[in-house]
Order: structure tokens, then sequence, then C-alpha cells
């Protein structure tokens, strides 16, 4: 295993760790994911009966 | 209060503050005033309607229920209406005589995020005779048209709302028959805000009329069930069943309570309801305990907020909506303007408070300060001096004039007026000993024009004080 990574260039540790980094971030959204639903802001009116603005 | 650009305001405001996928829906009674066309002001009204969807199409409205209110100009009006909309009307019950396929779309699927919203509506089928025999139209009882139309959205939606037109009554018999409905936003209720209320599974809600609030749901769905305290109702109804046991127990002396009580009504009476209510509590704690046992404590319930804004005056106007409704202002004011010169005459019971004040000079000085005297002023300042609607309230006798009398004749009928509150002058002028006008005047003249609508705020001992016109 030490051998292994020993003999690849220096960039390959970069991605790796990088990688490694990126699934450590984004972990807690990834399992919370399921269970934050979804938020909607629901905007109603009702009965407006054609008034458009007041008379003067 | 009230106005469509205050309210497209606050919707943008709202949607940037937020930052979520915003849905913005109206159950419908928008387009008219009243039950019935006006005769007179047949043109005006439609007009009307062509410049609230115009104002709604710049909202981003996404859907709107079709009240029986919004067919009253007729059926081909209504199509010409959706037409210019942006967004669907919808309706699941007013379908072809013929093939009883709906004639507006019966429901719309909209994305918000990552679900899948259904809408759908029903329109009250009560007392509506609006249709023309070429029409091929009629409203289906609910309980025809809406089964088939849940399924569907079942299928294809996570969250399902119901636009109603109907009776509260028959609002809540569908929450009972169908659980899946999520939200019914009511319309046609005539009644204020009603913050959402749970019924079964489903939130009942709506706002108060004539657009002078909005409301606001702010919602957090999980595909699950609304989350209540379903635990804590069942303990209080639990305890108030032990409470109800045990004064019907102080009964149990008598072997026939109904029968011995029968001498005694009062007691009779207190009997019959505490049984009542024993029998609705059973029947809550049933329902309750299976809704317990049924549910899954390890799913998160889906939560909502609520509130209503009021469309205050002093709320700012949106610009592009404030320029929708002054064209059309100016469009009213052109029609009306058409339609006086058209009714113009001469002779007039009323004369004017200038004639008045020759005689009651004091009144006249006291009425001159009040808004009153202002009230054709403020119309005119906002040009709409020739608006049908508005101007009955604001000019001398207009319950018994052509609008043509009222506007083209004296300038002392261009106000509130003492003849609007004493009724009409002339003969009182020609003989004053032998026709007298009344000096008290009766609330129910007043709430003519200060109508709970109009004047939220009117306190008729109040402002009759300020008003300060002494008997003479």
């Amino acid at each position: 295993m030490k051998e292994l990574f020993m003999n690849k260039p220096d960039n390959t540790y970069t991605v790796i760790i990088a990688v490694l980094l990126t699934v450590f971030m984004l972990l807690p959204s990834l399992l919370t994911a399921n269970t934050s639903g979804q938020d909607i802001l629901l905007l109603y009116s009702n009965d407006v009966k054609g008034e458009t603005a007041p008379c003067g | 209060m009230g106005g469509l650009s205050k309210k497209a305001f606050q919707f943008e405001k709202l949607i940037d503050q937020e930052k979520i996928p915003a849905l913005i829906l109206d159950s419908g009674s928008l387009l008219f005033k009243n039950t019935e066309l006006s005769i007179k002001q047949t043109e005006q009204e439609q007009v009307t309607a062509f410049g609230i969807v115009k104002s709604y199409n710049r909202i981003g409205y996404n859907a709107v229920g079709i009240a029986r209110e919004d067919l009253i100009a007729g059926l081909d009006f209504l199509k010409k209406i959706s037409e210019a909309s942006d967004f669907p009307w919808i309706s699941a019950n007013l379908v072809d005589t013929n093939t009883k396929s709906p004639i507006f779309q019966p429901n719309v699927l909209i994305s918000k995020g990552s679900i899948t919203v259904g809408v759908t509506a029903l329109t009250a089928a009560d007392l509506f005779v609006g249709f023309k025999e070429e029409d091929h139209a009629t409203i289906l009882p609910w309980r025809e048209a809406l089964p088939g139309v849940v399924e569907e959205l079942r299928q294809k939606a996570d969250l399902i709302i119901l636009l109603s037109n109907l009776p509260v009554k028959d609002n809540r018999t569908i929450t009972e028959l169908y659980p899946e409905i999520d939200i019914i936003l009511q319309a046609g209720v005539n009644s204020g805000n009603q913050p959402p209320q749970l019924f079964n599974d489903t939130l009942i809600c709506q706002t108060g009329k004539q657009g002078k609030q909005i409301g606001i749901m702010k919602i957090n769905w999980q595909n699950t069930p609304w989350g209540t305290d379903k635990e804590g109702q069942l303990d209080k109804n639990k305890k108030s069943l032990d409470r109800i046991n045990w004064q019907l127990s102080k009964y149990e002396k008598y072997k026939d309570p109904l029968v011995v009580l029968q001498d005694n009504p009062a007691r009779l009476a207190i009997y019959k309801d505490l049984v009542f209510r024993q029998k609705k509590l059973e029947e809550e704690i049933n329902k309750l305990s299976v809704q317990i046992a049924r549910s899954t404590p390890d799913k998160t319930p889906s939560t909502y907020t609520n509130r209503f804004m009021a469309m205050e005056t002093s709320l700012p106007d949106h610009k592009d909506v404030t320029a929708i409704v002054d064209q059309l202002n100016e469009e009213l004011n052109r029609i009306g303007k058409k339609q006086i010169s058209r009714n113009e005459n001469g002779t007039s019971p009323y004369i004017g408070s200038e004639n008045c004040a020759v005689c009651h000079e004091y009144q006249s000085t006291s009425w001159k300060k009040s808004r009153h005297a202002r009230a054709y002023e403020t119309l005119a300042n906002s040009n709409q001096q020739f608006n049908l609607d508005c101007l009955p309230c604001h000019v001398t006798g207009s319950g018994d004039l052509d609008m043509g009398d009222a506007v083209n004749l004296s300038k002392s009928f261009q106000a509130v007026g003492c003849e609007n509150c004493h009724g009409p002058g002339r003969r009182h002028a020609q003989m004053p000993a032998a026709v007298s006008l009344p000096a008290q005047i009766p609330a129910a003249t007043c709430l003519k024009c200060h109508t709970d609508d109009r004047d939220d705020n009117f306190d008729f001992a109040e402002d009759v004080r300020k008003l300060n016109c002494l008997p003479i």
C-alpha cells in the first residue's frame, strides 16, 4: 500500500485529498437531504370582487 | 384600503425576501362586485375585469379558480377573459352539458422546487342560472366531478390544493372524503380572514374580501400529513369526557332521566346537552386514536406558518401595476363621461348645498370644513370623477338622479351635500313651513356609502358629532 502511494505522481495526492474533502463537506447535506423537505411560499387571495383600487 | 398595485408590490417583496419557490393562487370571485351585472355599468365592469386580468398577468398568478360570481357576464365573456390570461382559469365541475367534459382546465400541475403541486377548483352551483342554452354548459355537483380529478392528482402531484367556491359545510365534507387534498382555499364565503384550520388532514383557509388582505403561508412540505399535537388533543378530550361522565353519573339515580325530568325543562336541557357532548367526545377520541395508531412517528410531518397582511393605503405601490390601474381608470372615466352625457336631463328635486346655506348658515359653515364637502374633489384628484362605480358616493343626490344631473349641473352638486343626508330640498326651499326635512338622520342613510368594505372605521355617533350640523 505504501509503495503504491509512494510511486504516484504528486498531483494524484492532491486529487485524492480534494475528493475526500469534498465528500466530507457534502456529507451533512446528503444525509439530511431526505428530511429537509421542500419549502414553498404560498401567496393567496380570494373574493377580490372587481376591486382594483380605492375610489379617491 | 386595498388595491392591486399594493398587492403586487408585497408579493414581489415577499418572494424576493424568502428566496424559496413561490406559488400564487386566487380561489375566485375575482372579476365582479355584485352577483349580477349592473345594466348601467356593464361596459365599465367588463373593462375592469380585463384590467384585473392584466394586473394578475403582471403579478404572475399561477392559477385562478372559477367562482359562480365570475360567470355573471356569461360563459363567452369568461372564455375571452381566459384567453387574455397568462394563467389558467380552473374548474373541475363546469362542464359541457352533452359530453360532461370540463369547459376550462379541471386542474393544473405546477413544479415548485423538487415537488409537483396539483391545483384543482370547484365552482358553486347553487343559485346560478346564468348560462344561455347555446352555451351547453352546466355546473356538476362536486360529488360527481371531484373523485376523478383527485384520483388523477393523487398519482401525479405531491401536494394537492383545492380552490373552492363551495359553502363551508361542503368543504368540510370534502376533507372527510378526500384526505388526499392538503389545502382548501375558499372563495365566496363572504367573511373575513380565516387562518388555516385543520379538518381531518386538510387545511382550510381564506382571506377577507375585496383584495384588502393577502394570505402568506410558508410551507415545509415533507410528503407527509400536517404535523399536529394529536396526542395532546386526545389527552385533553379524555379529561373532558371524564368530567362529563362524572356529571352524568348524578343523573343515574333516575331510572330514565328523559322521562323523569320532563317536568323540569331546564334540567332536562342540561342532561340532553351532556349526553350530546359525551357522544361527540367519544367519537373524537375514537377518531384521534385511529389517526395516532396509523401515524408513522419516524416520518417528519409537513409544517406551515401563516399570516395575513392588510393592504393599507400607506403601503407602497408596484410601478407596473399602478400604470395598468391608472390606464384602466382613464378608460373607466372615458366610458362614464360618454354615458353621463347621454343621460343628461334638466329638472331636479335637489337644489345643492349653496342654496341650503341661504337659510342654514351655521350648518353650512360647519359642513364646508368637513370631508363631505371635498368628496368630489378627492375623486377628481385621482381622475375618477366619471367612474360610475365611485361617483354615487361623492356627489349630491346620486340615489335619485342620473349621473348627468349630478355632474353637469351646478358645482354645488359636486360634493356630498346637505341633501345626501336630509333628502331633496327643492320643495322645502319653495315652501319651508309646509314641507319639512328630517333634522335627525338614521344610521342607514350613512351606511349606504360608509359600508364595512369601504370604511372599516365608521362610527355613526362619533362621525355625526364631528359633522357638527346642529339641529335648527
